[in-house]
């Protein structure tokens, strides 16, 4: 069946300890074999944002009808994250922003993180924050704990936030279900190695099927893999066409022409 | 526009390699008993499951291959797969134990049950595996690599599976299994980039086992992603079920 399918969570930029990288011709052809349209891609690696979202603009550049940008801003350098910000969304036409909790070292409310949310939220910019909560070494707020984004989303209204992997763990399911059923403005986005059976059927019985957005890690997680999570799921076939492509244009107001051409 | 297979079905039989029935203290399970893991497989499309308890793996194997056996109740779609602990158990008993239930593959979780995978430890017990030509599954996430690879380089005619393969492994993975060329693999968390072409290139066809590690995992995405990689269907047939039936000889 054909139907739009949008990749809310793919990064750029070498990760040699893994083997793996972001040769273009290698990520379009993986597209295609996983029938993906498009996919938005960060780089986060970098303490200078500039040079990150320099990485993801000349990427994008080169087939931006396959590839759109997600910007990230360093909050440690908040003197340059604003005009970064301004930079990244009005002249390299970002669609989002990507943060990243566990390289700040604070947990994701702290008020240092403020200055980017209310810019974000003055422009109506959506924010993807990497989630994560979960048993041993991972029961901390330091990783983006899902519940602290009910207090940030009531705070900043006229930001979508995307809880990108849905808090990863048990716990950080539940959360990041909790989170989204309180606010109207919270979407849970599917990438995860560590989903359960039903982890899906679970999203869409607690939250319905709008706000549920498909994305997949690549290069560290291959698509064939995340859309198989979206495709065998025991939910109904438009719920899956839903999470796989349609709510994704809603959130980042592009139209289906605009992706598929 | 994208093409993908929402009404997905696999198009060959399927064995899986890797799945758990039975509750666990830490949380509960969206599944945890034969009916619902029968019901995952029928949706799913899965014919066969190799199953063990994970009580035998928290606990003690004895008890828990009995709860295993018990709730499997002769079912033939599952087949059993008892828990091994050679640092603590009675080799004649469990052999016995093994002979009289017909049972073809063992699983040893070495870093879980405490001990460290050294011949030393497991060297009288990989003598036996070997001789008895049974399979051995042990989780990626319960070895030290180094260890492992000493065992297996004295083993050279066991058949051992390196399940559970998460991509923060691929560093000593690959070089381990193209070290080891009686070691398979066992593919349920093996998600990375590429994956299947990197196993292809590392081991071959006749290595590559599909596993789901059901239920902390769908059955679904991995046997979806198979279909997805161009494989002709003898080669999609070996690794989702002909290699695993081969190598417990069933």
């Amino acid at each position: 069946m054909k139907t739009t399918v949008i990749d809310f969570h793919s990064h750029v930029g070498r990760m040699g300890n893994y083997n793996v990288y972001d040769d273009q011709d290698w990520y379009v052809k993986t597209l295609d074999d996983a029938g993906v349209d498009k996919c938005f891609v960060s780089y986060i690696f970098d303490g200078k944002a500039k040079n990150c979202n320099d990485i993801v603009y000349e990427f994008v550049q080169k087939n931006p009808k396959r590839f759109g940008g997600f910007a990230h801003v360093n909050p440690h350098y908040i003197d340059e994250a604003i005009p970064e910000l301004d930079r990244a969304f009005n002249k390299l036409g970002m669609k989002a922003l990507k943060i990243y909790p566990p390289f700040a070292d604070y947990p994701v409310n702290h008020e240092s993180w403020y200055p980017i949310f209310e810019w974000c939220n003055k422009n109506k910019i959506p924010i993807k924050s990497h989630t994560q909560y979960g048993p041993g070494e991972f029961r901390h707020d330091y990783g983006g704990r899902p519940i602290l984004f009910i207090d940030l989303a009531q705070k900043f209204p006229d930001v979508n936030w995307i809880l990108a992997h849905s808090g990863n763990f048990e716990l950080g399911r539940i959360e990041s279900v909790k989170a989204a059923q309180e606010c109207p403005n919270i979407y849970l986005e599917t990438c995860s190695s560590y989903g359960d059976h039903g982890t899906i059927e679970y999203f869409v019985d607690s939250l319905g099927d709008e706000r549920i957005l498909y994305g997949s890690d690549v290069p560290l997680i291959d698509p064939r893999f995340g859309v198989g999570r979206i495709v065998t799921a025991n939910i109904s076939t438009e719920s899956k066409r839903k999470i796989l492509g349609l709510n994704a244009l809603k959130v980042l107001n592009l139209k289906e022409s605009e992706v598929i051409g | 526009m994208g093409e993908v297979d929402i009404t997905f079905k696999s198009s060959v039989p399927v064995f899986d390699c890797n799945v758990s029935i039975g509750r666990v203290h830490t949380r509960r399970l969206s599944v945890d008993d034969s009916e619902g893991t029968l019901k995952a497989m029928d949706h799913a499309g899965v014919n066969k499951a190799l199953v063990h308890n994970p009580y035998g793996v928290n606990y003690d194997p004895v008890d828990g291959n009995r709860r295993l056996l018990e709730s499997i109740n002769g079912i033939e779609r599952f087949v059993p797969q008892f828990t091994c602990n050679p640092a603590t158990f009675n080799i004649e008993t469990f052999a016995k134990s093994v002979s009289d239930n017909n049972i073809k593959s063992l699983r040893m979780e070495p870093i879980s049950q405490n001990y460290p995978f050294v011949e030393w430890i497991v060297g009288e017990c990989m003598e036996w595996i070997t001789e008895s030509k049974l399979t051995l599954f042990i989780p990626a996430t319960d070895i030290n690599p180094n260890e492992f690879h000493s065992v297996l380089k004295s083993f050279p005619k066991s058949k051992v599976v390196l399940s559970d393969l998460h991509y923060g492994h691929v560093p000593w993975a690959i070089p381990l299994l193209k070290s080891i060329t009686n070691l398979y693999v066992e593919i349920s968390k093996f998600s990375i980039a590429d994956s299947i072409v990197r196993l292809r290139q590392t081991v071959g066809d006749n290595r590559i086992l599909y596993g789901s590690k059901f239920p902390y995992q769908p059955m679904g995405p991995q046997l979806y992603s198979l279909h997805r990689w161009d494989l002709n269907e003898t080669t999609l047939a070996d690794i989702c079920s002909n290699n695993l039936s081969t190598i417990l000889g069933q």
